[in-house]
């Protein structure tokens, strides 16, 4: 029932900007694929092409074997999930659930019973009788996800579904909505400007900015092996270091030297780029030189504002497991651990890692 | 492979064009250009044209330079104007206090005040010349009563008397504007102000005059067009006092010495006026209109006992006044008459003569609004789908032609018609149609725009929730978008069916003996001294107009503005 999604050098055209520039992806049969970037990066209008509310200027969309350009929206049998939840006002519970199935034609004892079977998937059973308006956000989310999973479509879509639900609720909608796909085993595609939600999510995350995809991998991999500054400056936190390579496999910041094997030619400049946790505060008088600036407990953590020598702010974390108590304001050295970072070219498009 | 390739993406281009070609909203945005550009570009061009023809149909600015030399005509011109300027500041000198008081103060009867104000201002705009006359007039009630006590009433002919009336007339455009602008003032501003140490008066002034400055701007320009526009009052009560839509319609009517292509140079100069105004609306006082999010409403202060007595006595006073016209004909129309002269005692004489004489304009009036109002719905309902959700160049087009018709006095759009649809192959002048075209045209813009203020809350995304499930967009939007902008479509269309049933200014130019509505019965029975018949007539007109407004209220719950 579920199929795989093919996207074809697709472009879309808002006069001469393009706002979707040649973007290909390949999407498994059941995958739970994200759509993650900044706004205004296209993911939203790259959606709502496969939905088909926006028209595709050039290159094709595939579910399965069937390529999809022209057929009707409403002929797509796609179920979507709006950022608005998009209940229709009047209708109950039960008649927005029962919505898609009245289109379909399903008979009425055998829609009644979906309609239950999907109530109660998102447990929202108890419901089924009021008004949208007497509904809060999170159950009228519910809603819209009984009412999209209701028609048992080939595909899912989801535009970001919980960025108008508090922290709490998004949290806990984030763990029924991955349990109910894993259970239906449907493949969906789902937007979000959250990267914290798409690494928490996703069998695999698709990083977009400028109309363009950055990379497309498994969250693990995005967060330990960005393909570019962008993505690592987008997903999670780094610092960037300007850097030469001096010798073979050895870079050099600021005075401070390491090895890390790179693809690069001696003399070539480099940007490196360090999580706040591959930061370390030196034991020994080797490492950049600097000055913490202030200092924040966090629970697990304390994370250090560091100045250095050539007045750049960097962030360092250390777990408190491994420290007995903060280092006190004053100079110090930072060393980093050199097999964990990425080595991107000077203009920070290439991982030079090898 | 790479032509292949080519050849699938042009024939998908192509198909995809095809189906544009199919959409619903493009077939229907093409029959709205159509009945636009047929029924309200195509006569007000070759209006537009007409005017620089002389009367032999060659090209000459004659026509312009008749207007220019001649004071007769020249004049109406400043009348105009005149009336205009003077009818805008008394209705901003009484419609502001009043707002304040009711908006401010817990003077009673709030309610029924509102009610009497937008009655009058829904009420035909010639009731009010006719009911003055009666009132004040040389034969006036009031007149003859202090005349037997010897007191002499300056005669109310002319411009006083045009001024007198529109100011009643119009000053509730005035007073409903300020009343909501007063009421969506947050009330911390205010509190701000009284913070940071400002007496009361220096803070009415400095801060909320200010802000409420663009909402006066807006209604006094409502009332500087209608006063502009209008042509039922002055005709009645201007007697020798000559506006420009007056001489208009003499130009154009009068069988000796008639003249079309002056009648159309009128016009022009009418058109060209209310829409340097408009532009100057739109260019200087849109751009100062300040967004309220009224988190907390305005205090209303309470006043003591006597304060209070007197300010909502001062209330009821002008809330009266301004009703007094509806009351009035009402009344006139129950008194026994003697042929067209009043006796003393009450009967029903007048209704009969009407029912017996004058039942096909009743008919009349109310076929051809219902007929009207079945059109305006449909179309309404597609424009203001068009101009709210299918944004582009040409639905901005759209929105622009749709609100043309404001700066169009009825009497030129009239002439218009009538003149472009004289001759084949669509010779519609002198039929129902053209009385129906002119009221479609004319009445729209109610409908269009509290059918699209409805449809912009409406979210794109729950017509499009209906599509994703399966519904073609046309059902969607039918099963979904209408039904939700269903409150906002009644509700301007109950404000269109009023003000077609009412209409006067276009119908005086379309008429013929078998297509007289009831406002054209009333003018010209009103000519022809027959006031108790005409009072009668209204009073009909009246009592469907409140009809229709109690409707309007209970449907549009009070969320629905009148003007």
């Amino acid at each position: 029932m579920s199929v795989n999604v093919n996207i074809k050098e697709v472009v879309k055209e808002y006069g001469d900007f393009r706002a979707i520039d040649d973007v290909s992806l390949s999407i498994k049969e059941g995958e739970f694929f994200t759509l993650l970037g900044p706004s205004g990066c296209g993911k939203t209008t790259l959606l709502r092409m496969i939905a088909g509310f926006n028209s595709i200027e050039e290159g094709e969309i595939y579910f399965a074997d069937k390529m999809i350009n022209n057929e009707a929206a409403h002929k797509r049998d796609i179920g979507m999930v709006f950022q608005n939840y998009a209940v229709f006002p009047h209708l109950s519970v039960y008649d927005n659930v029962g919505y898609g199935l009245k289109a379909r034609k399903v008979p009425k004892d055998e829609a009644a019973k979906r309609i239950q079977n999907a109530l109660e998937v998102v447990q929202i059973e108890h419901l089924k009788d009021r008004m949208p308006s007497q509904l809060s956000g999170g159950q009228q989310q519910r809603v819209a996800l009984a009412r999209a999973i209701v028609i048992e479509p080939k595909i899912l879509l989801m535009d970001e579904p919980l960025s108008n639900l508090d922290a709490k609720l998004r949290v806990q909608m984030r763990t029924t909505i991955k349990k109910l796909q894993r259970k239906l085993n449907i493949t969906t595609i789902y937007v979000t400007h959250d990267q914290e939600e798409a690494l928490a999510i996703s069998d695999r995350i698709a990083v977009m900015n400028k109309g363009e995809v950055m990379q497309v991998d498994k969250p693990n991999v995005i967060y330990s092996n960005p393909s570019c500054e962008f993505v690592s400056n987008f997903i999670g936190t780094s610092n960037f270091l300007k850097g030469k390579v001096v010798a073979d496999n050895t870079i050099e910041v600021d005075g401070y030297t390491f090895h890390k094997n790179i693809n690069a030619t001696v003399g070539e400049d480099v940007l490196v780029s360090v999580r706040p946790e591959q930061f370390a505060v030196s034991q020994t008088d080797e490492g950049l030189a600097g000055e913490i600036v202030l200092s924040t407990f966090l629970g697990d953590f304390i994370s250090y504002d560091i100045e250095l020598a050539n007045g750049q702010s960097i962030e360092v974390n250390e777990y408190t497991q491994n420290i007995d108590e903060a280092k006190p304001e004053g100079p110090v050295k930072v060393c980093l651990s050199a097999k964990d970072i990425n080595v991107f070219d000077a203009e920070g498009k290439v991982n030079l890692n090898a | 492979m790479l032509n292949k390739i080519k050849a699938i993406r042009w024939s998908a281009l192509f198909t995809n064009k095809k189906t544009k070609r199919m959409d619903f909203w493009s077939i229907s945005k093409v029959v709205v250009f159509l009945v636009f550009l047929i029924f309200l570009l195509y006569p007000f061009v070759s209006l537009f044209m007409r005017s620089f023809f002389d009367v032999d149909g060659n090209f000459s600015l004659v026509n312009f330079e008749t207007f220019v030399s001649f004071k007769y005509y020249y004049g109406t011109l400043f009348n105009s104007l005149l009336v205009a300027v003077v009818t805008t500041i008394s209705a901003v000198l009484i419609g502001v206090p009043l707002a304040y008081l009711t908006a401010r103060y817990n003077v009673w009867g709030k309610r029924i005040v509102n009610v009497m104000i937008v009655m009058s201002l829904m009420s035909p705009p010639f009731i009010g010349a006719y009911s003055w006359i009666m009132l004040l007039g040389r034969n006036g009630v009031i007149t003859n009563t202090l005349a037997n006590i010897g007191i002499n009433v300056p005669s109310i002919y002319g411009f006083v008397g045009i001024i007198l009336v529109f100011t009643l007339k119009l000053y509730p455009y005035v007073y409903l504007y300020v009343s909501g602008a007063l009421n969506s003032i947050d009330s911390s501003l205010e509190e701000a102000a009284e913070n940071l140490g400002m007496s009361k008066f220096r803070r009415i002034m400095s801060v909320t005059f200010p802000v409420i400055m663009p909402t006066i701007a807006a209604g006094g320009i409502m009332v500087f067009m209608s006063s502009l526009a209008d042509f039922g009052t002055p005709m009645l009560i201007g007697e020798g006092f000559k506006v420009l839509p007056v001489l208009v319609y003499e130009e154009f009517m009068s069988e000796v010495g008639g003249n079309a292509g002056l009648a159309s140079a009128l016009s022009i100069i009418i058109v060209s006026f209310s829409t340097i105004v408009l532009l100057f609306q739109k260019r200087v006082i849109d751009k100062k209109v300040y967004n309220m999010s009224s988190l907390r409403p305005p205090v209303v202060t309470k006043l003591r006992t006597l304060p209070r007595v007197l300010l909502s006595g001062l209330t009821f006073l002008v809330a009266t006044i301004t009703f007094l016209p509806q009351i009035v004909v009402v009344v006139t129309s129950f008194i026994k008459t003697k042929g067209p002269l009043f006796v003393s005692g009450f009967s029903l004489d007048s209704y009969r003569t009407i029912f017996y004489k004058l039942g096909t304009n009743i008919r009349n009036t109310f076929t051809f609004s219902f007929i009207a109002i079945i059109i305006i719905i449909v179309l309404g309902i597609i424009i203001a789908y068009l101009i709210t959700k299918r944004r582009s160049k040409s639905s901005e087009v759209l929105d622009v032609l749709v609100m043309f018709p404001y700066v169009i006095p009825g009497a030129v759009l009239g002439i218009g018609l009538a003149l472009a649809f004289k001759n084949p192959p669509l010779a519609i002048t002198g039929t129902p149609i053209i009385m129906i075209v002119a009221y479609v045209i004319r009445k729209m813009p109610y409908t269009v725009r509290s059918s699209s203020a409805m449809l912009q809350q409406v979210d794109q995304s729950i017509e499009e929730a209906s599509i994703n499930l399966g519904v073609s967009p046309m059902r969607s939007f039918f099963k979904i978008t209408a039904r939700l902008m269903l409150p906002g479509i009644v509700s301007g269309a109950i404000l269109s069916w009023i003000s077609t049933i009412n209409e006067l200014s276009s119908s005086i130019m379309l008429y013929t003996g078998k297509t007289a509505t009831i406002s054209v019965a009333i003018y010209t029975e009103v000519v022809r001294a027959s006031f108790g018949t005409a009072a009668a007539l209204a009073s009909i007109l009246t009592l469907a107009t409140v009809v229709s407004f109690i409707l309007f209220h209970i449907i549009s719950k009070g969320k629905v503005s009148v003007v």
